[in-house]
């Protein structure tokens, strides 16, 4: 008779070898790729000519081949091989007649289930086995032992494993609770997308509700997205494993490495095991859930869909992710920037949640009705609805709160090293130079100062500014950055919600030992060196004061160019009508004279106070404007186009878009202004006068003036004269997208209007077009229906402009913009600020 | 022995069958008897280790079935809904099986094959849903179980398979000791197979009792009357069932009748007749009572 242990042995053994036989088929495909992909190309090369070559030279070959599919889509290929082997074995589970036979013999469920993941488990691990071990097989044979052939080895084994695992660790934990295999494949691939749901929510409450919202990458949020890769596995898990890098790193490359020891740095970083691991204990905990859930698995809810409570939480947890996500990236976007009607959702945390909380509910409960097509059933799912959305108030509580008050700590004093402030302004002189603390590309570029005082003032503005309660009438970001003594960087920027803190802070800045060091940075030294390593990455630095602009690229007719910046004197006009401007302008050269004429600006603008820099409402006795251009021993000059990138004149012609703006007959109508001299600049004006450059006394009145109806419209106005000039000429190309910005300033709008103008005027014979700039200025008004009023009387007109603002941050403003005519048939706009409108009455 | 105690099953708030007991003697026949959707396959399925009970258990040779391997080697489940991969024949069926039973016969097996008259490699999709379930019962038998599950296994079989499949049970419960309990709602096929019946009705057993008490404990009685009589007429008499047509009149008695029969004596009867109920009369007497005015339905 045979004994009980020994049939109960034999049953296990006769079920685990039929599993294995079920599923060898996908695991087999699986190697078979795999073997393809990797193993052929390298054996076909060592039997070349090629290698036997190369192998008297000892020189490098490669490892492991070089796929000719994309390697993403094997990885992602093995994902689902480990899916479909797990369905496979799973299969019997979702049918009540086989599970009317499988359940009523003699095994066990736990055996059941045990036999399933051992034979999956082994041949998708065999399924990465075999061709990588032929791989090593050759290596070994044609070249000997190497630690870091070993290495590789036995990463590229785990990370093909480790993917098929991922997908038959997810597929069979969601087998044991899923009631058919279409419900199956549903869970399993809602399982795979929640983490990236959860990853991009994150995102996108990160970049709406965090107060000083950092752009780099050092932070907690970030940190905790990129936890979630790995988790990822439809997704990311292929990018997280990295498997391409190993593949195509000079690491692969063997061979000659073989005959010396091998440099630690090619070595395989011990960092690329971590997603490894990660999912190593995922599988882990996923097939040990399997195990208890099997055990527990009712089988009368076999063929069946929407019976399993997990799986149902699971296919509602997915649901909530997707409404969380849609409501949450609209919600944000109200949140920042809601505006007319929708300004009531501006910065409300308390909407936010409602709406979160409300949407969620409906979206949610929907979703469980169609799982579940009974209301009670889907009222029991009531339970993970709460808490997900527990998780989820605390969740946006937290960014709202910045990691409740930890995000936005200001460092105590005795940690701060240094620290650098946005500089605002308005007439985007110093833009560029600040561009690296406010995009936050790399903060340990910006120029940053350690004067005591400079500090204090950053750390006072920082909290006033952080601790300002929202205001929905002014708007502008400002940026800090405080370098730490122990290397790292706490950068955040912070959107300012009063005209008068926005003030009392660029007035302060203005003033401070930080700006006078940043502008003698940017005017007089040379703040990003030239060096063969930046030319091969094709850097581009523009800098509005900047000596020297480098652009290299990897074209090897622009490597090494280097380009400085032509200076234009316009005289005495702001916005000038053609003809007049083309008669005051001179070009500056050579480049001797712009340093010297760099410090005598450095000199005249530290000794101005801000407001008779940026406030300053007199007429300038000159513009000077910036342009490109090669330096003298270049032998092209070269044009901007609208996208940034320089070409020869030749190149331009050859463009096939008819990109006209490149065909500058006169630089210097095109180039923008940039600094506005007053008299008051007497080092700079010096400096002209000792190059011959002299400038008239400038005697012109104000005749008369011209006021715009509202501040709006101004857009539309733009709009309106574009097409004007689009009707009388076909080729008219708009020359930038920054016209549509909603806050342009006075001096925006004027460079704006004179730019498509001059472009017009310069860049294209059109006969047709023969009005003048004030008689165009009047019609494109008319044309959107908010005719100019005309201030004839002259001491009104006077009047108006000693309240007019040149430069002004019109955002929330209600002022109005002013054109004034002058007895010289010159043209300068203002902007009379809403504060100051009493003198238009 | 297959003993069901107290056993109770739910799905969700539904409850199929609520605290039965019955027991099943080595080599004897149990049927169990009920109407569609009685709980007779939820019983069977608890019973086969399928289901786990909400209440009570069930025990085969003394030890629990549920997740029980050692049981159920012992244990072939016939169910309603056949299993048959794809591709299969007999033959691959049979190696399936034997894999998993370690007493099974490939002599009882070709032996069956032949008595049914089948062939062993074609394969098994193809044939009629009879032969199917000849199939089915070949290798149920073939795996030398000492409980034998079936679930409507009749269904589909000509009359001359069929009884070539009683004689097979019997033959093998005494052969083997075994164990056998076969659910039908059609009481014709049972009434010359089973020593022991079982009715559920009602998510209950109602009735359970070996088919010999049936014959004993149940009588029923025609009246011929000179007269027509109403129903009241018989209020004083303890019946089970009563129907009446003009001077016609059927009664059917539970348990000791004598009485109740002589006091039918005061209604002068014309004549009395007495009859042993079928099984299939004891079922219907047994269900609850639905009276439809069929004339009504199709106005």
């Amino acid at each position: 008779m045979t004994s009980l242990r020994y049939s109960n042995d034999r049953v296990d053994s006769n079920d685990l070898k039929r599993c294995i036989k079920q599923a060898l088929p996908f695991p087999a495909i699986a190697a078979l790729v795999l073997f393809i992909m990797h193993s052929v190309p390298l054996i076909s090369y060592v039997l070349s000519k090629e290698f036997r070559s190369q192998r008297t030279k000892l020189e490098i070959i490669s490892f492991f081949g070089e796929p000719f599919l994309n390697s993403s889509l094997i990885q992602f290929g093995m994902v689902c091989c480990g899916m479909v082997t797990a369905a496979v074995l799973f299969m019997f589970l979702f049918k009540k007649n086989s599970v009317n036979v499988y359940l009523s013999m003699g095994i066990t469920r736990t055996r059941l289930y045990f036999n399933r993941i051992a034979s999956g488990v082994s041949l998708i691990f065999l399924a990465s086995f075999i061709p990588m071990t032929v791989n090593l097989i050759v290596n070994l044979f044609c070249f000997g032992a190497n630690a870091h052939l070993f290495q590789v080895y036995f990463y590229m084994l785990l990370a093909y494993f480790i993917l098929g695992l991922a997908g038959f660790a997810v597929a069979s934990f969601t087998a044991t609770v899923s009631g058919s295999f279409i419900e199956l494949v549903i869970t399993s691939i809602l399982f795979s997308i929640i983490p990236i749901m959860i990853k991009n929510e994150l995102k996108t409450l990160k970049y709406g509700l965090l107060n000083g919202f950092a752009d780099n990458g050092a932070e907690i949020a970030r940190n905790i997205t990129d936890v979630l890769s790995p988790f990822t596995i439809i997704k990311d898990l292929d990018k997280s494993i990295k498997i391409d890098e190993v593949l195509y790193n000079p690491i692969n490359q063997l061979g000659v490495q073989l005959t010396k020891k091998v440099p630690e740095s090619l070595m395989l970083d011990s960092g690329l095991m971590i997603p490894i691991f990660t999912w190593i204990i995922i599988a882990a905990v996923l097939l040990a859930l399997g195990y208890f859930l099997i055990n527990r698995r009712k089988m009368e809810h076999s063929n069946s869909f929407g019976k399993f409570y997990i799986s149902s939480a699971i296919n509602g947890t997915a649901v909530f992710c997707a409404a969380m996500l849609l409501l949450n990236t609209i919600n944000t976007d109200l949140y920042t920037s809601g505006d007319g009607p929708m300004r009531v959702f501006r910065q409300n945390i308390t909407v936010f949640l409602i709406i979160t909380i409300v949407g969620t509910l409906i979206v949610y409960f929907i979703g469980q009705l169609i799982i579940k097509r009974k209301l009670k059933a889907a009222v029991k799912m009531l339970p993970v609805y709460a808490v997900l959305a527990a998780l989820s108030v605390a969740m946006i509580l937290c960014f709202r709160t910045g990691y409740f008050g930890s995000y936005n700590k200001l460092p105590a004093q005795t940690q701060i090293k240094s620290v650098a402030m946005d500089i605002n302004d308005e007439r985007n002189l110093f833009d560029y130079g600040c561009y690296s603390i406010a995009a936050q590309r790399s903060p340990e570029k910006a120029y940053t100062s350690s004067n005591a005082d400079d500090i204090k003032l950053a750390e006072k503005y920082f909290e006033l500014i952080r601790d300002q309660k929202y205001s929905d009438n002014f708007d502008q970001r400002i940026t800090f950055c405080f370098e730490l003594k122990d290397g790292s960087y706490l950068t955040r920027s912070f959107h300012v919600y009063t005209r008068e803190l926005f003030d009392s802070y660029v007035r302060d800045v203005y003033a401070s030992n930080f700006f006078k060091g940043y502008m003698k940075y940017l005017m007089l030294e040379d703040p990003y060196p030239m060096s063969e390593e930046n030319d091969s990455e094709g850097s581009y630095y523009y800098n509005t004061f900047g000596a020297r602009v480098y652009y290299g690229t990897e074209d090897e007719n622009s490597k090494g160019r280097y380009k400085a910046l032509d200076w234009y004197c316009l005289g005495s006009s702001l916005v000038i009508d053609g003809y007049n401007r083309d008669s005051n302008t001179v070009g500056l050269e050579p480049i001797e004279f712009k340093e010297e004429l760099l410090k005598a600006l450095y000199e005249d603008l530290t000794k101005l106070s801000y407001d008779e820099v940026y406030k300053n409402n007199a007429r300038p006795v000159a513009v000077l404007t910036s342009d490109f251009c090669a330096l003298p021993y270049a032998t092209d000059k070269l044009f901007s186009t609208d996208y940034g990138d320089m070409v020869t004149e030749a190149e331009a012609k050859e463009r096939e878009n008819g990109d006209r703006s490149l065909y500058k007959k006169n630089s210097a109508a095109y180039a923008s202004p940039a600094i506005y001299i007053y008299p008051q600049m007497t080092n700079t004006l010096n400096v002209l006068s000792a190059h011959g450059y002299e400038l008239p006394e400038y005697s012109a009145k104000i005749k008369y003036a011209y006021v715009t109806q509202s501040s709006e419209g101004l857009l539309k106005a733009i709009d309106a004269l574009r097409t004007k000039l689009s009707e009388t000429n076909k080729d008219y190309y708009y020359y930038s997208d920054d016209v549509n910005s909603p806050y342009l300033n006075t001096f925006r709008f004027c460079n704006d209007f004179d730019s498509i103008l001059y472009n017009d005027f310069y860049s294209f014979e059109n006969p047709n077009y023969s009005d003048t700039y004030e008689s165009t200025l009047n019609k494109v008004f008319a044309d959107i229906g908010k005719p100019l009023t005309k201030i004839e009387d002259t001491a009104k007109s006077q009047a108006i402009n000693e309240k007019a603002v040149p430069f002004y941050d019109t955002y929330g403003d209600d002022g109005r913009y002013v054109f004034f005519i002058w007895d010289d048939n010159a043209m300068t706009s203002s902007y009379v600020p809403s504060a100051n409108a009493d003198v238009l009455k | 022995m297959i003993e069901f105690k107290n056993v109770t099953k739910k799905f969700d708030d539904f409850t199929a069958v609520e605290d039965i007991s019955f027991t099943v003697e080595p080599s004897s026949i149990y049927g169990l008897i009920g109407y569609n959707g009685a709980g007779k396959t939820t019983l069977l399925k608890t019973a086969a280790g399928i289901y786990e009970p909400e209440g009570g258990d069930v025990l085969m040779g003394g030890q629990y079935v549920f997740d029980n391997d050692d049981i159920r080697k012992d244990l072939f489940f016939i169910p309603d809904d056949l299993y048959f991969p794809m591709t299969s024949s007999l033959k691959s069926m049979a190696d399936f099986y034997e894999d998993y039973y370690p007493n099974f016969s490939r002599k009882t097996f070709d032996n069956l094959v032949e008595v049914y008259g089948l062939n062993k490699k074609d394969k098994i999709r193809g044939f009629s849903k009879g032969m199917q379930r000849q199939s089915e019962i070949i290798l149920g038998l073939a795996c030398k179980p000492k409980y034998l599950l079936l679930d409507e296994t009749f269904d589909g079989l000509d009359p001359q398979k069929k009884e070539t499949t009683k004689k097979l049970f019997m033959e093998y419960i005494i052969e083997n000791d075994a164990s056998l309990i076969i659910s039908s709602h059609n009481l014709s096929e049972l009434s010359n197979l089973c020593d022991h019946v079982g009715l559920i009705n009602g998510k209950h057993m109602t009735m359970n009792c070996s088919v010999d008490d049936i014959s004993q404990n149940y009588m029923k009685l025609r009246l011929i009357f000179d007269r027509d009589v109403k129903k009241s007429e018989f209020d004083f008499i303890n019946y089970k069932s009563l129907d009446i047509d003009g001077k016609i009149a059927m009664i059917v008695f539970e348990g000791n009748f004598r009485e109740e029969r002589d006091k039918l004596n005061s209604l002068l009867p014309i004549a009395i007749d007495e009859y042993k109920l079928t099984m299939e009369e004891v079922f219907l007497n047994e269900m609850e009572d639905k009276s439809y005015d069929i004339t009504k339905i199709f106005e």
